[in-house]
């Protein structure tokens, strides 16, 4: 080798790095975890664009993935801004009042058959005017979009809750929680990835039940907060306004479903599953003669 | 219709934030290497496989001891670093988010949540790169050559911190926290091979690693101002090293290296002790918390490294200037949580010096450039790089600026 070969050859080396000829963007289809790993790089940057699109990329390639699927919503749901600061703000304004638009509540329904509207201490309330709710409706195609991704990934334990036979007298939730928690790590996701999608999907349809009982039922109701703290919903035709709701009832049990999972399985704190199940046994009780007529 | 208990609590909020980042800062192997900084090599882009530095015979190449002329040694040392937006962080957490976990986030998030998004997107922002404390201390190491064979022993201590701050996956900020102590005693011994056309070195080494860590990874509505503890892991092992430099191969001035270092098994950290960060002394430990870190740091491997490089001596420049070397090396060390591509592993440089006393470097280290001045004499030395580090898988995602610098004293 001579002098001037060997020169060539190391600034040949030296001027590799600088080429920035890396494989960004060159992923193999097949190589899923490195796509996942460059799509999470990217969301935490805040270039959702790049995480989203290397994501559908991964996901045309393996439409199965459970991982692929998860990273998705999580990013999906990053991108629309959506998160638990939402869901806490809608609960402290159904629960408190606070952080609702300056539009004003809702003219109560007083008089007909509701038992709250003469009720002096029951205040009436419009759920549509919490703040950001525009938003939130604007993100709804995206919301769907987040639950039908994650609905292939949840176990079977996880879907379908029945308000009726699914919470136990002593109040715990009836359902196969070792079973489901071993059928998604046989999916090939890790405990994190399983926390992640078990609290994104309980955002995603949290959501979409607020949605769902605030703008798809057909009928005008009427919400107030009581003095005992409580929320009392009227209708003109309250069972009507029971099967109208029950889909949205029935979501919010799934969500509640995999608060539960992640909260007992992976360490998270349990506290928001019991107020949960708290509200579901209230639910359950509303829907008392409807359960027992099964 | 009428129901009841609304209201979720925030930190029953939080608690269903998970971490965004598939690992968490120590579950791969970037962290478990047993070596020092080397500033000399990093102002150079890395390039350290070919070319010797003082503290390359213990932790890059064991070659590198057998160019040991007849007796050296370090009487004492000192290197900092610091990496990413430091200074930003800094200023965020004690103008921003300080003052207002002080103040109490569930307050906050009740009586003006949009300030507290506010403070979370501040804190995605400024947190997403990682930062990094890098502090090495060099007690006594000594080395000598007997003929052929030159053997050298030192202690050495190091500390890594790192801090990021990312999407708990559901808008929460999830706070990574990372620190690792180790306290090093590498012995190498290396020989000259005679009988062949050109120069050649081989050497091998034994770091005994003793490691002290910790970490916390938690949602920031999770910390709990009155009641923090951190804990601390122990373990002990040994890292075996290999090398061979080659000198003038086939022309006059062109160096070759090829080194192993880091083999053997992942070190087993044992549960140590708490330390109360806030709160009374004496709360209990939360065994929970210490059985999820057991289980992450157990989750580390410790993959070997490699490293191949070749170094270029200009014969002479100008009057003035000695010393310049060319050189590039390829290591498979990953410097991510990740595995990396093969050009996360390049690097290339160039060093001369200036009247013997002053060192000039510059490189490329993973496509970020570098650069480094030293001042040295027969008895004390005194260093400074910036370099760049990738912490993603590829080039150009998650780079991150560095500046070291390094003084020790002893015979040289």
């Amino acid at each position: 080798m001579t002098l001037r070969t060997a020169f060539a050859a190391l600034a040949l080396a030296l001027v590799l790095p600088l080429s920035a000829c890396d494989e960004t963007g060159n992923t193999s289809p097949d190589d899923v975890a490195a796509t996942i790993s460059d799509a999470q790089i990217a969301r935490q940057n805040g270039d959702y664009v790049t995480s989203v699109r290397l994501l559908e990329g991964a996901l045309t390639a393996n439409p199965q993935s459970a991982p692929v699927r998860t990273e998705l919503a999580v990013t999906i749901l990053a991108r629309e801004n959506l998160n638990l600061l939402d869901l806490d703000r809608i609960a402290q304004f159904i629960a408190n009042g606070v952080g609702g638009l300056a539009t004003g509540d809702a003219p109560a329904a007083r008089g007909g058959t509701c038992r709250y509207a003469a009720d002096p201490t029951a205040t009436p309330f419009d759920p549509t005017s919490v703040a950001g709710f525009p938003a939130i409706t604007a993100s709804r195609a995206e919301i769907d979009r987040v639950i039908a991704l994650l609905e292939p990934v949840l176990p079977a334990a996880l879907r379908g809750f029945d308000v009726c036979t699914q919470i136990g007298a002593d109040g715990a939730l009836v359902y196969d929680r070792t079973a489901a928690t071993a059928q998604l790590r046989a999916a090939g996701l890790s405990d994190a990835q399983i926390s992640q999608m078990l609290a994104t999907n309980a955002l995603a349809r949290f959501m979409r039940a607020y949605l769902v009982v605030t703008t798809d039922v057909p009928q005008q109701t009427s919400w107030y907060r009581l003095a005992d703290g409580s929320i009392g919903v009227c209708a003109a035709d309250e069972d009507a306004l029971i099967t109208q709701t029950r889909p949205a009832v029935e979501t919010l049990g799934t969500a509640l479903l995999s608060l539960d999972t992640r909260a007992r399985s992976f360490g998270g704190a349990s506290d928001i599953v019991d107020l949960a199940t708290d509200a579901f046994s209230d639910i359950r009780d509303a829907l008392g003669d409807y359960c027992a007529g099964r | 219709m009428r129901l009841r208990h609304l209201a979720f609590s925030a930190a029953a909020l939080a608690a269903l934030a998970a971490p965004a980042s598939a690992q968490t800062f120590g579950t791969l192997d970037q962290d478990s290497r047993a070596a020092v900084l080397d500033v000399v090599a990093a102002g150079r882009g890395g390039t350290v496989a070919a070319i010797a530095t003082p503290d390359s015979p213990f932790f890059s190449n064991p070659a590198h001891m057998a160019g040991t002329q007849r007796l050296g040694f370090t009487i004492i040392g000192a290197t900092a670093g610091v990496g990413g937006n430091v200074r930003e962080t800094y200023d965020f957490y004690d103008q921003t988010l300080g003052p207002a976990i002080e103040e109490g986030l569930d307050g906050i998030r009740r009586d003006d949540p949009e300030r507290l998004r506010a403070i979370y997107d501040e804190a995605f922002r400024v947190g997403a790169s990682q930062k990094t404390a890098d502090l090495a201390a060099f007690a006594p190491s000594a080395r000598a050559r007997f003929g052929r064979v030159a053997a050298g022993i030192g202690v050495f201590g190091a500390g890594t911190a790192r801090a990021r701050i990312s999407d708990g996956g559901a808008g929460i900020p999830f706070i990574d926290l990372y620190s690792q102590a180790d306290v090093l005693v590498p012995v190498t011994v290396a020989a000259s091979v005679p009988g062949l056309p050109f120069a050649l070195d081989a050497g091998v080494s034994a770091t005994y690693l003793d490691r002290r860590l910790t970490a916390k990874a938690d949602a920031v509505d999770m910390l709990d101002p009155d009641n923090e503890k951190v804990y601390l892991f122990r373990g002990s092992g040994v890292r075996l090293g290999a090398g061979v430099q080659a000198r003038d191969v086939g022309t006059p001035g062109l160096d070759l290296g090829l080194a192993l270092t880091n083999v053997g098994s992942a070190v087993d950290l044992e549960y140590d002790r708490a330390i109360q960060i806030e709160g009374p002394d004496g709360a209990a430990d939360d065994a929970a918390e210490i059985a999820r870190l057991q289980q992450r740091f157990n989750a580390r491997g410790s993959a070997a490294a490699v490293r191949v490089g070749a170094a270029y001596r200009l014969p002479f420049v100008t009057p003035g200037v000695d010393g310049v070397s060319v050189a590039a090396d390829y290591t498979s060390a990953s410097t991510a949580e990740l595995d990396q591509s093969f050009q996360a592993g390049l690097r290339g440089g160039v060093t001369a010096s200036l009247v013997g006393v002053v060192s000039l470097s510059a490189g490329i280290s993973q496509g970020m450039p570098s650069a480094g001045i030293g001042v040295r004499t027969r008895f004390a030395r005194i260093d400074y790089a910036t370099f760049g580090v990738e912490d993603g898988r590829l080039l150009g995602q998650q780079s991150r600026r560095n500046h070291a610098v390094h003084i020790r004293v002893g015979l040289f």
